[in-house]
């Protein structure tokens, strides 16, 4: 039976943000900027204004609303998006004080909350997680966990080694089929259109990087490979433990790097 | 003063303060922003600035990020004092707020040993087995805040294992191995005594906990306590007759969402009591 191609497009979700606090939206608009996974259409200070921006074309998969906009009410406004035969994903943000919106969102068709405060990371991740498939939001936990222990690894971004590693890893979590590294790195190579050769040796230059970063995250990869503090961990090693660590914290079903040999 | 997106919802002057402008609602937007703000910047640093002050700058930022974390909890903590001090009425359960607690307890377990483990702690929560239910009149709000306290001080305390169940006389039993709790401790959760060594260490922990059960209506019994050190607390809930208060029609109610919202809750209680005392 021919086996189906395993191909992981992270996909965009769109995004209008209505907030009166100005600077939510501007902090919104920046950060948005370098986003890969959530497009901000528009962000803006009123109910009103984001209806008009509905009204003239304008329909994202997921809207944001301040639960202190002050100019609609909110079951008259579910209702306007259904007329227009619109029904995005809508998400709240408030603080924890409000207490009954449990049974008041679901009378009137809203499906998600954040509580303030939240950061730019969480809301963004809801957004995704609300506007993306099961598969793209799998896909999204796995980059945004790998882009955390990166950083805690002092791993610059800029090494190309970085983003060829991060499409190893979303194989090994997310495609169920058990690949050897020789493999992962030709998928790597044709994807991102360079050689295996290139694709190992800018997984060295990854692996020597954190090696000298000397981070305590790095330590605990270490000792989760079973080498001592400090080693430099082959390519194989590296794929296989950030895997370990990636299964571990997000719920995927877990998977094994094999070597050819093993095979 | 307009009316906000959600005022109409609101049925107390009280929950509309809290809302727009409350000592909680405020702190909340002004952290909410320095947190936006904080993630706008990591992000413009990692994609344009040179290295070493990218990693330098990102270090600082991390390390900011956590102690944010600590303060929002403080400052959290401090706002429900005062709330508590000021307008007691504003912490009570509302009269038709009722909780299944042995559901409650479940979820709460699984909501912290995820959290637990996620923070390579050691310590695990055991839930009440079985399907059964037990109808108290209880603010969830308030559950969490007495027990994602009562984990966060086992935590600190060296405990390796909390158990969390109910008894035939209704009673709701916590347990924990850790290290026993101090005299003052020990004061403050029995009699309400608020020892000046509490007040110098700023555990406020103990006194939210202190508060919550009080908010909720809930007695204390004090039993023996454990040989060789471990925490047992044992409360009296205000129990519901459910065939004597609710139509029956609850029993039919989808909870999907609220189940969601509980379990989204919760985490976020937890992550907050644990940053402090396990430093995720």
């Amino acid at each position: 039976m021919p086996q189906e191609e395993f191909v992981y497009q992270p996909g965009k979700v769109g995004l209008i943000l209505a907030d009166s606090d100005e600077r939510i939206c501007r902090l919104a608009a920046l950060y948005a900027q370098d986003h890969s996974s959530v497009e901000l259409c528009a962000a803006v200070g009123s109910a009103r204004d984001l209806l008009e921006l509905v009204q003239r074309g304008l329909r994202p998969q997921v809207l944001v609303l301040d639960s202190l906009l002050s100019d609609l009410r909110p079951a008259w406004f579910v209702q306007q998006l259904a007329r227009m035969e619109y029904h995005p994903q809508i998400i709240v943000t408030g603080t924890e004080n409000l207490r009954r919106w449990n049974e008041s969102f679901l009378e009137i068709g809203i499906q998600s909350f954040v509580v303030k405060p939240y950061g730019m990371e969480e809301l963004f991740a809801e957004v995704y997680r609300q506007g993306a498939n099961p598969a793209m939001w799998a896909g999204y936990c796995v980059r945004e966990r790998y882009r955390e222990l990166m950083y805690s690894m002092k791993c610059s971004r800029r090494l190309s080694g970085w983003k060829y590693l991060e499409r190893i890893l979303l194989r090994t979590t997310l495609d169920p089929e058990n690949l050897i590294a020789k493999e992962l790195y030709l998928y790597v190579a044709e994807e991102q259109r360079t050689t295996v050769r290139a694709v190992t040796a800018a997984l060295q230059r990854v692996s020597a990087s954190l090696c000298e970063g000397k981070t305590d995250a790095y330590a605990i990869l270490c000792r989760s490979a079973g080498k001592p503090v400090g080693s430099r961990l082959s390519n194989l090693e590296l794929i296989s433990v950030l895997t370990e660590e990636l299964t571990r914290t997000i719920p995927l079903p877990a998977r094994t790097v094999k070597k050819e040999k093993d095979r | 003063m307009s009316d906000g997106f959600f005022d109409a919802l609101w049925q107390s002057p009280e929950e509309k303060l809290a809302l727009r402008g409350g000592l909680k609602g405020r702190l909340a937007g002004e952290f909410c922003l320095l947190q936006a703000q904080v993630d706008a910047l990591m992000q413009q640093l990692d994609q344009y600035a040179p290295d070493p002050v990218r990693s330098t700058a990102l270090d600082i930022l991390v390390e900011m990020k956590k102690s944010l974390a600590v303060v929002e909890r403080l400052a959290d903590h401090a706002a429900k004092l005062a709330l508590g001090r000021t307008a007691a009425q504003y912490r009570r359960a509302p009269a038709d707020a009722m909780c299944d607690l042995i559901g409650y307890l479940q979820a709460f377990a699984a909501c912290a040993n995820e959290e637990l483990a996620a923070s390579r702690s050691k310590m695990r929560v055991e839930a009440p087995q079985g399907t059964g239910s037990f109808w108290v009149a209880a603010d969830e709000a308030l559950l969490d805040d007495l027990l994602a306290n009562l984990i966060s001080n086992a935590a600190a305390n060296g405990a390796t294992r909390v158990a969390l169940h109910c008894t035939q006389q209704k009673h709701f039993v916590y347990e924990d191995d850790s290290r026993g709790p101090e005299d003052w401790a020990a004061d403050l959760l029995r009699d309400g005594r608020v020892d000046q060594r509490i007040v110098e260490g700023g555990f406020v922990g103990l006194l939210i906990v202190r508060m919550a059960f009080e908010s909720l209506g809930w007695g204390l019994i004090w039993p023996e306590q454990p040989q060789g050190g471990g925490l047992r607390l044992e409360f009296c809930p205000v129990v519901e007759e459910l065939e004597k208060t609710t139509p029956p029609v609850i029993l039919l109610e989808d909870d999907t969402i609220k189940r969601y919202i509980r379990e989204q809750r919760l985490h976020r209680a937890l992550q907050r009591e644990l940053v402090a005392t396990l430093g995720q």
